[in-house]
């Protein structure tokens, strides 16, 4: 499959955010020009603070930028207000982040239902066929009244995962989604990805410190000192 | 429940127990002590009338200045008022009453009346014996069916009071008046003040406006009072200063309390919870739905603590009449429905805040935190 002539389903244009501190100026994104297309699978890999979780932030309109734009299909997103930003996540992406990702007190279809809720679903049964069909594919089918503290940690992030694709978001933001996990267990992570990416053509950005996890993406982009330095792959 | 009840509220009471417990706990003392305070002053003014009220007199005549509170104060008159009052058009019958309050009886003050039998019953104070008969003269005593019970009192026994030994001869049914009567002569004999009442009440000719009775009495016989017993409930209201204001602040005191105990639970708890606020916003939560959120956990627990604090409040008054059984506690729904809003409305609001800032919190900071 071809993707080069598929338009971006994510853009950033000459992004940048720094942090004043005062008398130093902190410059955790400077300058990143990216553009994803649908269906694609990318991974970001670069030393501990280069920018990745800050431009993922910027990414999913978490924080907004000191310069630059991000685009999200054909929307600028910089220039939403902040509760339009908050419905543009809320039914365009999904985010996985590296550890404690879940509620405690919820069970894992009740973390996967709070997603829904958020999201306004209303039909009762409708929403507990969905989480239990996500929580399925994540291979959790017969865990789903387990509380986080009863799950191992590769676990909760497939719990995670489910959870981020309530909705069928267009773009799955995952930040070091195996940083904490053993080979297995980051393995079982990555052929969940791949096999959203593979069967359902889910765009993913993902973030991790592992080279050979890294290397399963389509494409690695690599970061130093809040710039892209380089890029792997194919495209 | 259903769906629609923000799982995250169902989810954080019943996960964190103590907290909600103590926060149910609190907003459940400040409805059961608005309930009870109102309550037992609303119940002993209402009981107080209205055994003053159940003589069945009209009117009562007392000195200005003296206070309607019946035993409150020391203001006396002659008793040949009562014949100036007979003179008055439209006066029917006339008792004159002189009360003494002992606690040599009942564990609290309790009032007796000294009157003459006669005149009493005229002016409507039907005094139904139950067990002996009437007063007639001398240390004679008659008492109520209720403090007889409670203080274990029957017809031939002694009691002492004002020095004097009594020798209990009658006991009527509870509600009219007084718990005990005297004869009058007897009482005034020991006080030292023969010929003096402390009120006379009144019986108008049937079919006349005690009102206008009143204001005739007024206009003849200036430097006395005369309180219309229909109204004597909210009369005794009035004079007892400050009661509306005590209870105005024991209430807020208590609204404050609860108030402060949801803002520090709801507080602790958004602290607590900051990464879980983080991650809502990386759902797509919008501000709406966090304060919803917070702001109904709080809503939930004070409802909680409300039904809890009702349930409390009828424990107590339970308690409290079984043990102290002169005493009455009266609950209105008026006042019910008022104490349960007090605690929705303090837990409200000590929610607002900490949802606020939860709401308004650095999404990326907040995912930061650990
Ligand atoms: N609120 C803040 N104030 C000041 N500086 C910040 C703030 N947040 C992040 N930074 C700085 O921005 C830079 C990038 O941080 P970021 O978390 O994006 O790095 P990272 O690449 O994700 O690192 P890691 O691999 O350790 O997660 C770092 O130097 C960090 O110290
Ligand atoms: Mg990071």
């Amino acid at each position: 499959m071809t993707m080069d002539d598929a338009p971006s389903i994510l853009r950033t244009v000459g992004l940048e955010k720094s942090y004043d501190l005062g008398r130093i100026k902190v410059r955790a994104v400077c300058g990143i020009d990216l553009a994803i297309k649908k269906g694609e699978f990318v991974s970001i890999m670069g030393p501990s603070g280069c920018g990745k979780s800050t431009l993922l932030y910027l990414i999913g309109g978490m924080t907004n930028p000191t310069r630059g734009s991000v685009f999200v299909g054909d929307t600028d997103i910089t220039h939403l207000s902040d509760s339009e930003r908050t419905a543009l996540r809320r039914e365009r992406i999904g985010f996985v982040f590296q550890r404690f990702n879940l509620f405690p007190t919820l069970s894992a279809l009740g973390n996967v239902r709070l997603a829904q809720e958020i999201q306004g679903w209303k039909d009762r049964k409708e929403a507990g066929e969905g989480a239990r069909e996500l929580l399925g594919w994540v291979g959790l089918a017969d865990k789903d009244s387990r509380r986080p503290y009863e799950l191992s940690i590769g676990e909760q992030q497939r719990v995670a995962i489910a959870r981020a694709l309530v909705g069928m978001p267009e773009i799955l933001l995952a930040d070091e989604p195996t940083g904490n996990l053993d080979t297995d267990n980051s393995l079982q992570i990555m052929r969940v990805f791949e096999s959203l990416n593979e069967k359902h053509s889910q765009t993913i950005l993902m973030i991790t410190h592992n080279p050979e996890i890294a290397a399963r993406a389509d494409r690695t982009i690599h970061m130093r000192d809040g710039r892209i330095v380089d890029v792997e792959g194919k495209s | 429940m259903t769906f629609n009840v923000p799982t995250l509220i169902r989810a954080n009471i019943f996960q964190r127990r103590t907290r909600a417990a103590i926060a149910i706990l609190a907003v459940a003392i400040e409805v059961t002590a608005v309930m009870l305070l109102v309550g037992l002053t609303s119940g002993t003014i209402n009981e107080v009338s209205g055994r003053i009220q159940a003589l069945g007199a009209d009117i009562m005549f007392r000195p200005a200045g003296s206070s309607p509170l019946l035993g409150l104060s020391d203001t006396t008159m002659p008793t040949s008022a009562v014949d100036w009052l007979l003179e008055v058009d439209g006066v029917d019958s006339a008792s004159p009453v002189m009360i003494w309050t002992t606690s040599q009886v009942a564990d609290a003050p309790t009032n007796m009346f000294g009157i003459d039998p006669e005149p009493f019953e005229w002016v409507g104070g039907q005094l139904e014996i139950l067990d002996g008969r009437r007063l007639q003269s001398g240390y004679e005593i008659i008492v109520d069916r209720r403090l007889a019970s409670t203080e274990d009192l029957s017809v031939g026994q002694e009691l002492e009071i004002l020095g004097q030994n009594w020798t209990i001869v009658g006991i009527y049914r509870a509600g009219i008046g007084a718990r005990m009567m005297v004869p009058l002569p007897t009482l005034q004999e020991i006080l030292g003040l023969p010929n003096k009442t402390h009120v006379v009440f009144l019986k108008v000719d049937s079919g006349t406006e005690p009102s206008a009775v009143a204001n005739r009495i007024g206009q003849e016989l200036p430097g006395y009072e005369s309180t219309l017993m229909a109204q004597y409930a909210e009369v005794l209201r009035e004079n007892i200063v400050g009661l509306d204001q005590f209870n105005g602040a024991i209430s807020s005191i208590a609204v404050v309390l609860s108030f402060l105990v949801i803002l520090l639970a709801m507080y602790t708890s958004i602290i607590e919870r900051t990464r879980e606020i983080g991650i809502l916003k990386a759902l797509g939560a919008s501000k709406t739905y966090i304060m919803r959120t917070i702001i109904g956990e709080s809503v939930l627990l004070c409802s909680i603590g409300a039904a809890v604090g009702v349930g409390f409040a009828y424990l107590a008054r339970w308690v409290l009449v079984s043990r102290y059984q002169t005493l009455s506690v009266e609950f209105t729904m008026e006042w019910l429905i008022y104490a349960v809003l007090l605690g929705l409305a303090g837990g409200t609001l000590g929610a607002f805040y900490p949802a606020l800032r939860a709401a308004r919190q650095d999404a990326v900071r907040a995912l930061r935190h650990e």
